[in-house]
């Protein structure tokens, strides 16, 4: 975007302190690219789904407020930056594009996602990146800066998934402003205290890799899932990932590498082979 | 399939209406009333979540002065060829209770082109050995036998409101800004596998427990067959009363220690997995399995997150998910840490106070606060703080 020029607009989603309804906001997400405008703000968001859903220009909608579910759902190359928090279905079935939200995202982020990154600063639910896939050089991430649920890369079938464990909650510097990259303080993130995932992880998955910062003990993996070793090749992997994380969240990279990372692979890409009927019809 | 000659008190036609639902609770911890206007746009963020078949809301704390008398509130429609059914209810009510009071509850006229009388009678019981189980059998004994009557709430000092349309206009109808109560619950949208009718609204109440209910409860015949032996007749027609009465059951009936009941409580409704059971230290599993086992009927399966909210033994909201949480549920307390608040979405509890103080609880377990504080997040490890009180 910075050899283009920046054409803003700003939309309001509660004109006359009426929330707007998603389609209506949507439309007008939808007029505004077409009049050729590149960065989009969408202002006193409250819990409208679907924004950005399906969109495939290389776009930045930034907003600010608390979405709701499937924020970019089916979007192709979005950028999209939320000040605020996103309710269940982040990024499902994204394809391209990078979505970044300074706050908590629950359950099942990035659905079955085939391409694209999912930047969460704060917490998350149940069975993030469940159903996530890769195809040669598509590959998704979702990284999130606090803790996980349950079912974490559930049937995960490609991608990566990293989960940091990192407390964001005394470095907000400004609490009536909203949180954005100028807003956190570096010297005060902090490592979560305890544990920073759930059972089942990687439960039935059978490709990629899920990257949890700090121990993990053996009962949390799920079927089909196990432990390897953390090598030099994995950081290559994850290292502009990692980068990008902190660039976005303020957040000095040594404090994310002072703690060893643990790996999680399946055991083979089909784990539930012996489920099916062998024998030739 | 007509089954009933009455259609508000009774479904005209058992045809069930699928759907989802938008759930949330607010409780002041200082026990101070919060007015019905704030819970309107609480619920009314949530539109998306509904499908105008139906809504409800359960409001504590709205009766100060009759607030030692059960209220009995009722939606009442009269029939061809039977007398008056607030008459029918009288006669009957006479045998039983004492009448304090009773009135027409106040609604307003032009939101729907027809709807039903609501009245309430303020009542205590004749024989004051069990006043809680004569009150039980009495709205059990209204909402089977007489036709052209549905109970909506029998508790002290609280009364459930409820009925089909849109959130915003059973707000509206039951003048919801008039009312004032310390502890709210308020659904939108109709029950997931029910025929729609006023009395199939959430939220389902018995004595002072009221519950709403996002999700299926699939373990519905098992918990049918559990309450029968212990003396309960579901008669809605809808799978989350089993909920309301299970917690009743374990609640106040089983005789467990009061502070604790309502963890043993949400144990047995979802309890862990014996392999999460047998990972706990010894003085904690023993309770659990012992819990899983005695309760193995009470536990609900399928996707769900409830609200609870009862006065027994004190005023208390417990909002609980299955275990493989397959239901949205977001726990906030405001900066002042005087409300609690549950939703199914954030958006709900931002749309009136802009906490920062929010969290999910884990899956399975349930956030619980009382007037005085947060008991549990729903975020620790089970009967943690309280394996001293299990003995």
């Amino acid at each position: 975007m910075s050899l283009q020029e920046v054409k803003k607009i700003t939309i309001d989603a509660k004109p006359k302190g009426n929330n707007l309804h998603y389609k209506e906001l949507n439309k007008q997400i939808r007029d505004a690219l077409r009049d050729g405008h590149n960065w989009i703000v969408v202002e006193n968001v409250s819990g409208q789904r679907y924004i950005g859903a399906g969109i495939k220009e290389k776009v930045t909608i930034e907003i600010f407020g608390d979405v709701g579910l499937d924020l970019g759902a089916f979007s192709e190359g979005l950028t999209i930056i939320v000040h605020g928090n996103s309710e269940y279905l982040l990024g499902n079935t994204l394809n391209e594009g990078e979505l970044v939200v300074y706050g908590d995202s629950w359950d099942i982020t990035g659905m079955g996602a085939r391409g694209g990154r999912i930047f969460v600063m704060g917490n998350g639910g149940s069975r993030v990146g469940i159903h996530m896939k890769e195809f040669k050089d598509k590959k998704p991430a979702i990284i999130y800066g606090g803790k996980v649920k349950q079912y974490c890369g559930e049937y995960m079938a490609g991608g990566l998934i990293l989960v940091l464990g990192l407390n964001f909650k005394d470095a907000v510097i400004d609490t009536k402003k909203p949180i954005g990259r100028d807003n956190i303080d570096p010297l005060k993130v902090k490592d979560i205290e305890g544990e920073i995932v759930q059972s089942d992880l990687g439960g039935g998955m059978h490709g990629g890799a899920i990257y949890i910062r700090g121990e993990v003990p053996d009962e949390y993996l799920g079927v089909y899932a196990t432990k390897k070793g953390f090598t030099e090749e994995d950081k290559i992997i994850i290292t502009p990932i990692v980068e990008r994380f902190c660039e976005l969240f303020n957040v000095p990279p040594e404090l994310v590498w002072g703690k060893k990372f643990t790996k999680i692979v399946p055991v083979s890409h089909r784990p539930f082979g012996k489920q099916y009927v062998t024998t030739p019809i | 399939m007509s089954i009933f000659k009455s259609h508000f008190t009774r479904p005209r036609i058992l045809m069930r209406n699928p759907s989802a639902c938008g759930i949330s609770g607010v409780l002041n911890m200082d026990g101070e009333l919060i007015s019905g206007r704030k819970i309107k746009e609480i619920i009314t963020v949530m539109t998306e979540r509904e499908n105008g078949l139906g809504a409800g809301f359960a409001v504590y704390g709205a009766f100060p002065k009759y607030k030692d008398d059960y209220c009995l509130q009722l939606i009442l429609e009269d029939t061809p060829d039977s007398d008056p059914a607030k008459e029918r209810v009288e006669e009957f009510l006479k045998e039983h209770v004492e009448i304090s009071k009773d009135e027409r509850v106040q609604v307003r006229q032009g939101i729907f082109r027809e709807h039903p009388t609501i009245w309430r009678f303020f009542i205590n019981p004749k024989d004051g050995q069990n006043p809680d189980d004569v009150i039980k059998d009495i709205a059990m004994y209204i909402n089977d036998r007489i036709d052209g009557a549905f109970c909506l709430s029998c508790g002290k000092d609280m009364a459930v409101f409820k009925g089909n349309g849109w959130s915003h206009e059973i707000a509206d109808f039951y003048e919801i800004e008039k009312l004032k109560g310390y502890m709210w619950s308020f659904h939108s949208r109709f029950p997931t596998n029910t025929p729609g009718w006023w009395g199939g609204a959430h939220p389902f109440s018995i004595l002072g427990h009221a519950i709403i209910h996002n999700g299926e409860i699939t373990s519905y015949g098992t918990n049918v067959n559990y309450l029968k032996e212990l003396g309960y007749v579901c008669k809605l027609l809808t799978d989350t009363e089993v909920v309301a009465y299970l917690f009743d059951f374990l609640v106040r009936k089983s005789g467990y220690p009061k502070e604790i009941a309502y963890e043993i409580a949400a144990m047995a409704l979802s309890p862990p997995y014996w392999r999460e059971i047998e990972r706990m230290p010894p003085e904690i599993r023993k309770w659990a399995t012992a819990i899983r086992i005695t309760h193995r009927k009470a536990m609900a399966n399928g996707p769900f997150s409830v609200i609870i909210t009862t006065d027994y033994p004190k005023p208390t909201m417990i909002g609980h998910s299955d275990r493989k949480k397959l239901r949205p549920l977001i726990a906030a307390v405001s900066e002042d840490e005087k409300t609690f608040y549950l939703s199914s979405e954030l958006n709900a509890i931002h749309a009136v106070d802009d906490t920062r103080n929010f969290w999910q609880p884990d899956p399975g377990k349930a956030a619980i606060a009382t007037i005085g504080g947060v008991i549990k997040k729903g975020t620790e490890k089970p009967f943690e703080n309280i394996s001293e009180k299990l003995g």
